[in-house]
């Protein structure tokens, strides 16, 4: 690797990152700073109680006397959803791996030089691994600054904790750029590509959420195939990250860009 | 590889798209270093397709290609290394400066030295320092031929590389090419006109259907020299009076229009029709197509598609 196109890649994208992550890291940073009363959380943590699993699954609280803290509300409000719209951010960073360039006829011009497609796969999906990392970052900076400039919440709350639940989302969001890689590789058909990976995010989330109300149903036993079951922000909070699952889903990303490299390698290159 | 071994070498190279349409079917071509070889063919013909898989940007249904003896799938990083490439379609960084397309390319292979660059710019008259969206079809075809010449490879491979040129860069890029060549380098150069490659090829070959009909010298193609005339006249003409000019051929009479194949002087033409109150002639250069069937033996009445394109031509 003689690590140009990661050069380049970084130099071309670092911008769309920074402003990812001031967007994302400003949606946590007013989560944090609009924090209601102990009251209020325990008044809004009795409403959801009378919802159904399910839609309590959906909005990622499980265990109620966990949500009635300020620690559980924040959980809640940052980690359930950041995932998802994570996963526009990862899509798009697979899309600019292969199928962006390969679109608007670029692909050409960039394999006149000489480097290899399995060195344009590897070196860009290098490069977006790190900048989802940065946008992270980002988002973990805005957490401490909504928690110094609100004292009494930031009493309630375990810092180091929040950072681990952020830094946890890098995987899910990395899978999803693997997974984007893999199709993008192996189809040169970027509108089935988009498809498909939108209903590998839709259908691992719903997975997730009603497979974990429903345990011992084939939902339930299905339910690891879902991405989103390898990262409870909740359990984070409470003290266990889950190594385990973060683990399972970097593994996955690399396999994911690796297939995407051997598709990539193996088909005709699109004009 | 040997001095002896071509620089570009194919065998029965095929490509097929969607398992039906032909695009490339069996080329086996041999290009030797230091040549010019033209590449010609009309558009659609497998020109792009033959370039593409030289690059590895396609892989072949069947056969094989070898460029520097270098098979091109396994090795096309090294075969990149040592080929300038200029696609028929330039398409870039949109928001990146021609500079800093250039920079990315000498990164890419490891080039220092930008001198040659900044004098192709200055020699094709070309401002490196806008941003490649605000470039005219005719900026990016030179900024394509700065990136394929700037790292002096050993193998040029052009697709349609004038078009988009003006006539005075024209003249530029014939020299750059003669010049290339001069330097021990080989030009691989596709085009769909004839005149436009004559002047600076070695060799040329014919492409059509997917299919390479011919490969020549081109000097010895002069030798096949000959024109289409059509004569409009008031009366109509008899075939009596054109049956005697000397070199017409294939002579076909319509009332008042004569067409006919003319090889060599006008002058017998002239006096067969001096009787008639002439209101028109003219003149038609011969297709590529033309000259090599004619070259090899063939009638160009044989072939519809060139009889065709004849026809469309005169009605011109």
């Amino acid at each position: 690797m003689n690590g140009v196109i990661f050069r380049e890649t970084i130099k071309r994208s670092w911008r769309g990152a920074l402003w990812w992550g001031l967007g994302l890291g400003l949606l946590a940073w007013v989560q944090i700073v609009a924090v209601p009363s102990v009251e209020s959380i325990q008044q809004i943590t009795e409403v959801m109680e009378s919802m159904p699993p399910v839609m309590l699954q959906m909005f990622g609280a499980s265990d109620m006397a966990f949500m009635a803290t300020v620690e559980g509300y924040l959980a809640l409000q940052i980690f359930a959803f950041l995932p998802l719209i994570l996963a526009i951010y990862g899509a798009a960073c697979g899309m600019n791996i292969v199928a962006n360039e390969e679109e608007r006829g670029i692909m050409d011009s960039l394999l006149s030089f000489p480097v290899t497609r399995t060195q344009i796969v590897r070196e860009k999906a290098l490069a977006y691994a790190l900048l989802i990392v940065a946008v992270l970052v980002q988002v973990f900076i805005w957490i401490v600054i909504g928690l110094v400039m609100t004292p009494e919440i930031a009493a309630q709350v375990n810092v180091a904790e929040m950072g681990l639940a952020t830094m946890g989302m890098i995987p899910i969001t990395w899978i999803v750029m693997g997974f984007t890689a893999l199709l993008t590789g192996l189809l040169r058909n970027r509108g089935l590509a988009t498809t498909l990976i939108a209903v590998f995010v839709l259908a691992s989330y719903f997975l997730n959420t009603l497979g974990s109300t429903t345990t011992g149903s084939i939902l339930g036993t299905l339910r690891p195939l879902s991405y989103f079951s390898y990262f409870d922000s909740q359990a984070i909070l409470q003290g266990g990250l889950g190594v385990a699952g973060m683990l399972v889903l970097t593994a996955a990303t690399v396999i994911f860009v690796a297939g995407g490299m051997v598709g990539f390698q193996r088909r005709d290159v699109g004009v | 590889m040997t001095l002896h071994t071509p620089l570009i070498q194919t065998d029965l190279l095929t490509k097929v798209y969607g398992g039906r349409k032909k695009a490339l079917d069996g080329l086996s071509l041999t290009i030797e270093r230091g040549e010019i070889f033209g590449y010609l063919g009309p558009n659609g013909a497998g020109k792009t397709t033959t370039i593409r898989l030289l690059l590895d940007l396609i892989r072949p249904t069947r056969g094989s290609a070898r460029v520097f003896g270098l098979p091109v799938i396994t090795e096309s990083k090294a075969i990149r290394a040592r080929v300038g490439y200029l696609p028929a379609e330039l398409n870039l960084w949109q928001r990146y400066t021609a500079q800093q397309v250039i920079d990315y390319a000498a990164r890419a292979r490891g080039l220092r030295d930008l001198s040659f660059a900044n004098q192709l710019a200055a020699r094709l008259e070309f401002d490196l320092s806008k941003k490649i969206k605000n470039y005219s079809t005719g900026n990016k075809r030179k900024l394509g031929l700065i990136l394929a010449l700037m790292h002096k490879p050993d193998l040029l491979i052009l697709d349609e590389p004038s078009s988009g040129l003006d006539p005075l860069m024209q003249q530029t890029f014939n020299q750059l090419m003669v010049e290339a060549r001069a330097n021990g380098q080989t030009v691989f150069l596709s085009s769909h006109v004839l005149s436009e490659v004559q002047t600076i090829c070695d060799r040329v070959g014919i492409l059509r259907d997917g299919q390479l009909k011919a490969v020549e010298r081109v000097d010895r193609l002069t030798h096949a020299d000959f024109k289409w005339v059509t004569v409009q006249a008031r009366a109509p003409i008899s075939a009596e009076a054109l049956s005697s000019v000397a070199g017409a051929s294939l002579v076909t009479i319509d009332g008042t229009t004569a067409r006919m194949r003319l090889s060599g002087d006008f002058d017998p033409l002239l006096r067969a029709i001096s009787p008639y109150y002439v209101q028109d002639v003219r003149v038609q250069e011969p297709t590529l197509e033309e000259i090599f069937l004619t070259f090899y033996g063939g009638d160009p009445r044989d072939n519809a598609a060139v009889s065709d394109a004849t026809a469309a031509k005169a009605g011109e």
